[in-house]
């Protein structure tokens, strides 16, 4: 099998981080080479996952406030911000060079990064298919998808996270939900900067090429974007933050705030409510593989329910409705 | 329903049921119904196998007419997208916006409950003779089982 393509770089405008590998894969064909693009945007972003409804995610007026530019990606996963204190890799495969079953692929696509984290003395793990956590905190996003004859996998490693920035732009459905989430994060996530403060942006993307090669069994050559290549990327980015493509799928659903929010691969934020005992009560949980960990309960007419969020901890999620009715 | 195939990936048994026809790539079936001459669309169990549970999936309006190969939609499993191709051409007249609330929907009642569209075709009779046959169902499904053993490590 022929080399795979190595695209680095370094750090570029916004639109080329997510314009670059969207063109690759349109225009992935056989004789097109295997490529992985190592990159880290210049400003910073939001990106969201290709089935989200923007306004059910992100707060526009929020957004447009920090000046920040937005793009849908045609890869899943869900919404993130997105800075220079972060590395990216892209690999854009002809899809016969990955495997078939979606595990599988990320398995082969992410086995790299998983190395390197290792190699730096991190604790790296693969975990729910697609996450890449040290000792069960996330350290990176993942997402992909097949566009055209390409398979692609996309990653990124944080060196540092701006937590407030993240939760500030969200469209939470109350108070609670961003305050919960927030929290979450900051225990959920972890950055190089809290675990190795002195391993730099060059020696993690040089250990990430070595062990690309490594784990892909293949050898990786530098090489550099046809003028066509740029044209196309340049196509792509229009598209991606277009109105149009920004709004797809506002119909499909309902448009509220969003209710469920993963953190980390164990980590979710689930808003619901309900009507108990005389109460109109909106929760808002912080879950751990569906058991709450922490609860704040707000109702309609309005009461003191501190007692009872504590009581909520450890319960079943499934169970919460029928705990507060015992109650 | 009758004439049931039945295969293993790793510990789990899928079936493909042999009273519809198959999409040879796109693992997309297709139910013809003599009635109304309409062909209801659905995801087969193998391509489901690959991806495993879905967490979205979107279809285009009532009313697109589609070509065979392009696409009927969208899905996502495990943050990963893919798309739905058409494995006939003609309009789409009804779609099962049950599948967009609820995509588990695809995964459980694969073959029922779990169709995404009714497209009335515009070449049937010649298009299906480019679908797996039931007669051709065996061999069909072992050698993608074999693709998915060499690609993907299988058990």
């Amino acid at each position: 099998m022929n080399p795979i393509r190595l695209i680095n770089l370094g750090a570029v405008p916004p639109w080329q981080t997510q314009a670059i590998y969207h063109a690759l894969g349109e225009r992935m064909d056989e004789n097109q080479p295997d490529t992985i693009v190592l990159c880290r945007p210049n400003e910073p972003y939001l990106c969201l996952g290709y089935h989200q409804v923007f306004e059910s995610i992100f707060d526009p007026a929020e957004c447009a406030r920090r000046g920040l530019p937005v793009y849908r990606r045609r890869l899943g996963g869900g919404a993130t911000y997105l800075d220079g204190n972060q590395i990216f890799y892209q690999c854009i495969f002809h899809h016969t060079h990955m495997p078939v079953m979606l595990r599988d692929i990320y398995s082969f696509a992410l086995a790299g990064p998983v190395n390197t984290l290792k190699r730096i003395g991190l604790n790296g793990e693969l975990r729910e298919t697609n996450e890449i956590e040290v000792d069960g905190k996330r350290i990176a996003g993942t997402g992909g998808g097949r566009i055209e004859d390409a398979a692609i996998v996309v990653g990124n490693v944080l060196f540092d996270f701006d937590y407030e920035a993240m939760t500030a732009v969200w469209q939470a459905p109350n108070t609670a939900f961003r305050s919960l989430a927030q929290k979450a994060l900051h225990q959920r996530v972890v950055t190089m900067k809290d675990l190795m403060p002195n391993v730099s942006m060059e020696q993690v993307e040089t250990m990430l090429i070595e062990d690309f090669a490594k784990s892909m069994k293949r050898e990786i050559q530098p090489g550099t974007l046809t003028d066509e290549e740029w044209q196309a990327a340049e196509e792509e980015a229009k598209e991606l933050a277009s109105s149009e493509y920004l709004d797809l799928h506002k119909s499909d659903v309902n448009s509220e705030p969003m209710r469920n929010l993963k953190i980390s691969a164990r980590a979710f934020i689930r808003y619901t409510e309900a009507d108990v005992n005389g109460f109109h009560v909106r929760g808002t949980f912080w879950l751990s593989e569906e058991i709450i960990q922490e609860a704040v309960l707000e109702s309609a007419p309005e009461r003191d329910w501190k007692s009872v969020e504590q009581i909520l901890r450890g319960v079943a999620f499934k169970d919460w409705q029928e705990k507060l009715t015992e109650i | 329903m009758s004439n049931i195939q039945e295969f293993k990936i790793g510990a789990d048994y899928y079936t493909i049921p042999a009273d519809r026809f198959y999409g040879r790539e796109d693992h997309m079936w297709a139910l013809y119904d003599h009635a109304t001459g309409n062909v209801t669309i659905g995801m087969d169990a193998l391509g489901l196998a690959a991806l495993g549970d879905l967490a979205y999936v979107s279809l285009q309006p009532v009313g697109t007419t589609v070509s065979r190969g392009e696409t009927l939609g969208t899905l996502e499993a495990a943050k990963m997208t893919g798309d739905l191709t058409s494995p006939i051409s003609g309009e789409i007249v009804e779609r099962n916006d049950l599948t967009i609330r609820n995509p588990a929907l695809v995964n459980e009642e694969t073959y029922t409950n779990g169709w995404l569209v009714i497209i009335k075709p515009s070449d049937w009779e010649n298009e299906s003779k480019q679908l797996v046959s039931t007669e051709e169902l065996p061999v069909w499904v072992e050698s993608e089982l074999t693709r998915y053993r060499q690609q993907g490590w299988i058990d």
